[in-house]
């Protein structure tokens, strides 16, 4: 059961957010679980002493980054979500994202878009570092690197979620897949994704 | 040119200047953004370069019939069965940077078949590289409707509905009424201008075309069409200036009179045998009064010609110089019933007698005044002895009260009687006659109508004359 001293725990963490990712959150709740569903997460939030008014959000002001995992650890109590449950919500995600559409110019293709990973990364968050790895165009696969994020696990699931969208996009006709090959609360160094496409 | 490089702060550096944009109107920007998302009332996308939905607004989701996170991330062509002319657009889209009302039908939903205009726009980023581009649906199922609604009308109608190129004169369009008319197929007639079948001078055409253009409706009366074999045929117009696409055009419409003319034709005719008809028996019923008189034989007839040239120097209507003349011919039919020994007595009438002559105006109106004339015959008949300051008989009627018609007749009668010889005196000669008319005129006799009479004998050397033009 999510506590107040779980939350204040979480309040903790360094680091922003832009509004752009909370409200992505709200819509996916809402189409998810229907306006009752977002109406009890944010009684639970407000219970713990971390309101958020989804409505009042904006795209493009800086929210902190705990009051987010607060808000997905509220998910998970309220709607026993597991972790693939986050991954989902990552997935969609992109669909509504205003950075998303701001960002479309770097769409061109899927090299152009993984080279400019870092330039996208930094327009969500304030903290951590999204490198451009690696990108076969041969065989079909990317690597990326997340350093400095050290949030939560179900964090991870989402940008998996959300990496995994993103790729869609870009290769609309392929089947995408993504794996988070190394992460920090495996003891590794830093988060690493492979994305990998077929036809 | 603004970038999208936004610092963590909300700056947005434009070229080596950096300009402040605090988070709040970055705020409203987005706000403003969204805000005009969900107010396009047309369904409007916007997608990658390969053609990946990342955007639409609603009307776009009730357009395909899909939830919006359906729509988003899906290829176009996947959710309509078009691909082939949806790929053609997008291509053309980043040949031409836009495409304009373009109009094909998409199958929605593996079901509906939708009639549609699609307008595309490129959206490029500072180094004018292509990096998306808006798509824009207008839904032509009502339009099309309505078209065929409007078409089948057209097509149906009786009559000839064509359209033409202003700038060309060729026919754009032509129902089955026209073709039917002028004996080509529709083929043919869209490789023809108006020229071809108008049978106008060429200038009389533009001119009416131009007239058209100017007004923007015109009734062009009375035209002929030449047919394909060369006969003419007569018709009705009208045209309109209308658009046809983007051009200017004429949109004419005929119908063909060639039966109503014909009608019209055989109508006069038949109108024509009647008047003969009516001048015959009038001139029968001349006859059978001057039977009584012998003084008065020819008298009706010289009047009537009188009358006649009086009428014609006035320029008055047709119709009114044939009433005049077929009055004149009868003005005395009243007179058969006087007797016979009085109209003939060589002496001075007394009081009772004349009085007895007094009355043929009268007997003659009720004689006449039940036969349907095309003129006023009756009334003609009995003002004739009215004069023009109210000394005249039966009512004593002055001025413009007395008929036109009777106010001619009257000089005419008395010119004539005073020219003429009669039992009871000898003819006045004309000069004198003239003098009568020419002292009395004003008083007596209608002034205009007076100089008219008095200028046709004395300049145009008018003679009596049995016969009437």
């Amino acid at each position: 059961m999510l506590t107040k001293e779980d939350a204040d725990k979480a309040a903790k963490i360094t680091g922003k957010a832009r509004g752009a990712v909370f409200q992505t959150d709200a819509e996916y709740i809402k189409r998810k679980c229907g306006p009752d569903g977002i109406n009890k997460a944010k009684a639970l939030l407000k219970q713990l002493g971390y309101p958020i008014e989804y409505s009042n959000i904006n795209a493009l002001d800086w929210y902190p980054l705990g009051l987010r995992l607060i808000s997905f650890l509220a998910f998970k109590e309220i709607f026993e979500w597991q972790e693939a449950d986050f991954k989902n919500m990552g997935n969609e995600a992109p669909k509504y994202s205003f950075i998303v559409k701001l960002m479309m110019k770097f769409f061109i293709s899927p090299r152009i878009a993984f080279s400019h990973a870092p330039d996208y990364w930094v327009k969500h968050y304030s903290v951590g570092v999204l490198e451009a790895t690696e990108f076969n165009e041969e065989k079909n696969y990317a690597i990326t690197r997340l350093k400095d994020f050290n949030v939560h696990s179900i964090y991870c699931r989402y940008l998996e979620g959300y990496f995994q969208k993103l790729f869609q996009l870009m290769l609309p006709n392929k089947n995408v897949k993504i794996k988070e090959t190394k992460c920090v609360f495996s003891n590794d160094d830093y988060h690493e994704f492979r994305v990998e496409w077929r036809n | 040119m603004i970038t999208t490089n936004f610092e963590s702060n909300g700056e947005i550096n434009v070229n080596e200047r950096s300009t402040n944009f605090s988070a709040k109107e970055l705020v409203e920007l987005e706000s403003y953004i969204t805000d005009i998302w969900q107010f396009l009332p047309l369904p409007i996308a916007y997608l990658t370069p390969i053609g990946v939905i990342v955007d639409a607004d609603e009307a776009f989701e009730k357009f395909l019939g899909q939830p919006k996170d359906k729509i988003i991330g899906s290829l176009l062509t996947d959710l309509c069965q078009q691909h082939g002319e949806i790929i053609q657009i997008q291509k053309e889209t980043f040949e031409k940077d836009q495409v304009k009302n373009c109009e094909c039908t998409l199958t929605i939903k593996e079901k509906k078949e939708i009639p549609v205009s699609i307008s595309t726009l490129v959206r490029k980023d500072e180094s004018g590289e292509a990096i998306g581009y808006f798509i824009a649906f207008v839904d032509l199922t009502e339009q099309k409707l309505s078209e065929e609604k409007y078409r089948a009308a057209v097509e149906q109608s009786v009559e000839s509905i064509y359209i033409l190129d202003y700038e060309t004169k060729q026919v754009l369009e032509a129902n089955t009424s026209l073709q039917d008319i002028l004996g080509y197929t529709g083929k043919e007639l869209k490789q023809l201008t108006v020229y071809d079948f108008v049978a106008h001078p060429r200038q009389d055409i533009d001119t009416k075309i131009d007239e058209v253009i100017k007004k923007k409706r015109v009734h062009l009366g009375e035209r002929h069409y030449r047919r394909k074999d060369g006969s003419l045929v007569d018709v009705e117009v009208s045209a309109s200036h209308i658009t046809y696409g983007s051009k200017k055009a004429i949109s004419v419409v005929s119908r063909n009179i060639t039966e109503r003319k014909k009608a019209e034709q055989d109508i006069k005719r038949s109108l024509n045998a009647l008047e003969e008809t009516i001048e015959s028996t009038i001139e029968a019923m001349a006859r059978v009064v001057e039977t009584r008189d012998p003084y008065t034989a020819g008298h009706q007839r010289r009047v009537a010609n009188l009358a006649y040239a009086i009428a014609k120097e006035m320029n008055l209507p047709e119709k009114q110089i044939n009433g005049i003349k077929m009055a004149s011919l009868i003005h005395d039919v009243g007179k058969l019933y006087v007797p016979a020994e009085i109209l003939v007595k060589p002496t001075k009438l007394t009081e009772i007698e004349f009085g007895m002559v007094k009355t043929h105006p009268q007997v003659g109106y009720e004689i006449l005044k039940t036969i349907k004339f095309p003129w006023p015959v009756a009334d003609i008949i009995l003002q004739h002895h009215e004069r023009f300051n109210g000394s005249g008989y039966l009512q004593g009627l002055t001025n413009k009260d007395i008929l036109l018609e009777a106010r001619i007749l009257a000089i005419a009668d008395v010119v004539e009687a005073m020219s003429s010889h009669r039992p009871y005196r000898p003819a006045r000669g004309m000069k004198a006659t003239l003098e009568e008319i020419e002292n009395n005129k004003g008083i007596l006799y209608d002034p205009e109508i007076a100089n008219i009479c008095i200028k046709l004998f004395k300049e145009k050397n008018f003679e009596f004359d049995l016969k009437i033009d």
